[in-house]
């Protein structure tokens, strides 16, 4: 299948400008300038073909946003090369950006002080969509997300969910083949998340277009896409599908183990305790406990827990994929494989 | 050539958004766009009856006081259909990387910028119609008449082409964003030296000779000054061929610095996120 999305060795450097504190750095600073170089992106190789859903996911500073604005183009890349549709991404033309959108869950592409519908009429004659066509899809996607009684409100007296729904609209209008959506469901209640997350699924389906799509909400991913994209500090940690990674936790048990108040409390000569097990303590908060463990040394951990503390209560789940990725995150992948 | 084309296609379509933003509010639109520029002749009004009273005299720099109050109204008009910093908005835009949205958009940030433009000066000269057919029919012994049809034309060309350089003056320092943040400074450095060199605060043949001449070497005189001059019949449509000139040549000079700054800004801009 078509390549869209093709990145070799992709790197990115900003130089920052440094700024010394106090006032006598200040002093220095205004004279003399330093800067410092910022590595954002290093070594990229990425291939998505069409009509993949890709979850890119990282920490905060794990260079998301900056891999989303190299592809768009909006900054070039500074090592190796990035294409997408065929062209580079710093050179991409009118005719590609026709088939491109990109959604930004923080920075609204809609007009704040005018209805939706209007600023749709505007992204029509942009990307020339036709007017029945226009009709049709704004019914429909309006109706998909639930949001069409209110598409001639105001911008503003919508709420932030309604508005985020009017910036999928917009960004689906013109039928794109590739499609960026920057955190899309920041900040929105678990409804509105469904909603979207289902929008997105039935449209990668029906029309076939390529969605990359970031977000820190793991349950985002989870729901939306096949396969997963991990940056950890500006590298690729991970590309593969999210079912291989899930296989990962096929093994292991996440035990949440709820104390009773005077209950004896974690305390780091434990964990010689839990070690033989194989168990890793996720969580210590004040009344309760989580860990991660083997299946297999599932049962006598819990004997040994129970023998350890006065236990209220107690729960056994197969590891959530969230705590996998934060591990990914904090020691990359290499250890955890 | 076709990629101009689009632009142009587009252009109409970004004016009327551009209407249907401007008129959102009701009161922003009476405000904000069609009372916009009238308070400052009310104020210079008040200073040349001042100047003439305190002085005894019945001509100042060649102007009565009637010829100086139709002075100011033909400038008030004119000042009305030039762009300011507030409303363009690019430098906030840029700073705040909202422009992060446009660049991925098949169509040139700069039409939308024009499209912003054609609408501001479209509403402002209807505005200024309606403000100067308001004046006739309230004080038409005192209320200004274009001495010419032909003056009309050429001094609403000089004005038009003027509001264009405007333009492009409000966008280069806005595009200074990409590297600055006190582009707002500049913005407002440039409207008092702009109205300096208009002839917006003090009428440029009341400066002396020198002044006036080294003045039309800048577009800010063929502007406000100049159309206002041929307006009142006080210069020839001779000036105004030079005054295209000028005009042209700044126009020339102002796009190619326009597409150099924001080329450039653009390389270095970092985008919206996190």
């Amino acid at each position: 299948m078509e390549s869209v999305i093709e990145c070799k060795q992709a790197g990115k450097t900003y130089r920052t400008l440094q700024r010394a504190s106090g006032l006598v750095g200040f002093a220095k600073s205004f004279f003399k300038r330093r800067t410092k170089e910022h590595v954002a992106l290093r070594g990229i190789d990425l291939s998505v073909r069409a009509g993949e859903m890709v979850g890119l996911i990282g920490e905060n500073g794990a260079g998301k946003t900056t891999l989303v604005k190299c592809l768009t183009g909006i900054v070039p890349v500074t090592e190796g090369t990035a294409t997408l549709l065929g062209r580079d991404c710093a050179a991409l033309t009118s005719r590609e950006k026709q088939r491109l959108s990109l959604v930004m869950g923080q920075r609204s592409q809609l007009w704040w002080d005018i209805p939706a519908i209007d600023s749709f009429r505007l992204l029509k004659e942009i990307y020339r969509v036709d007017g029945n066509v226009f009709d049709k899809r704004v019914r429909e996607h309006a109706e998909q997300l639930g949001v069409g009684p209110r598409l001639e409100t105001q911008l503003r007296q919508l709420s932030l969910g309604e508005r985020m729904k009017m910036e999928i609209i917009g960004a689906f209008l013109h039928d794109p083949d590739v499609v960026f959506l920057d955190e899309p469901t920041i900040g929105l209640d678990l409804i509105s998340q469904d909603t979207i997350r289902s929008f997105l699924r039935d449209i990668n389906r029906e029309r076939g277009a390529t969605v990359v799509l970031t977000s820190h909400d793991m349950a985002d991913i989870e729901a939306t896409c096949e396969r997963l994209v991990i940056l950890h500090t500006g590298s690729l940690v991970f590309d593969g599908r999210l079912s291989d990674l899930q296989q990962r936790l096929v093994g292991r048990r996440a035990i949440d183990v709820h104390l009773e108040p005077g209950s004896r409390r974690w305390s780091s000569e434990l964990q010689s305790e839990i070690e033989p097990f194989g168990a890793v303590l996720l969580r210590d908060a004040a009344l309760s406990l989580s860990f991660e463990v083997p299946a297999g040394q599932s049962r006598a951990f819990i004997q040994r827990v129970f023998d350890l503390f006065a236990v209220h209560d107690l729960a056994i789940e197969r590891q959530p994929l969230e705590h996998l990725v934060k591990e990914i995150f904090a020691h990359g992948m290499e250890q955890r494989s | 050539m076709s990629a101009l084309l689009e632009e142009l296609r587009v252009l109409p379509h970004v004016v009327a958004y551009e209407w249907r933003k401007a008129s959102a509010f009701r009161m922003g639109l009476v405000s904000r766009e069609l009372l916009r520029g009238l308070g400052r002749p009310v104020v210079a009004l008040f200073v040349y009856f001042a100047m003439f009273e305190s002085s005894g005299a019945r001509e100042l720099g060649g102007y009565t006081f009637h010829q100086l109050i139709a002075y100011l109204v033909w400038t008030s008009v004119i000042f009305k259909c030039l762009t300011d910093e507030k409303s363009l908005d690019v430098a906030e835009q840029i700073f705040d990387g909202y422009i992060t949205k446009y660049l991925v958009m098949p169509v040139g940030f700069f039409t939308l910028v024009l499209g912003r433009f054609v609408q501001l000066t479209g509403l402002q000269l209807i505005a200024s119609f309606v403000f100067w057919c308001a004046g006739a029919l309230l004080v038409p012994a005192y209320w200004p008449h274009p001495v010419s049809a032909l003056a009309l034309a050429q001094a609403l060309l000089l004005v038009l082409l003027g509001a264009y350089c405007y333009l492009l003056v409000h966008f280069i320092l806005s595009c200074l964003a990409f590297w600055l943040d006190v582009v707002w400074s500049l913005l407002n450095m440039f409207r008092f030296v702009a109205s300096f060199a208009s002839g917006l605060l003090v009428p440029i043949a009341l400066m002396p000779g020198s002044v006036n001449e080294a003045l039309s070497y800048f577009f800010p005189y063929w502007t406000v000054f100049a159309p206002a001059e041929l307006l009142l019949g006080r210069m020839s449509g001779g000036d105004a061929l030079r005054g295209l000139l000028v005009r042209g040549a700044w126009t020339v000079a102002l796009q190619a610095l326009a597409a150099i700054t924001w080329r450039r800004g653009i390389a270095r801009f970092a985008g919206a996120g996190a």
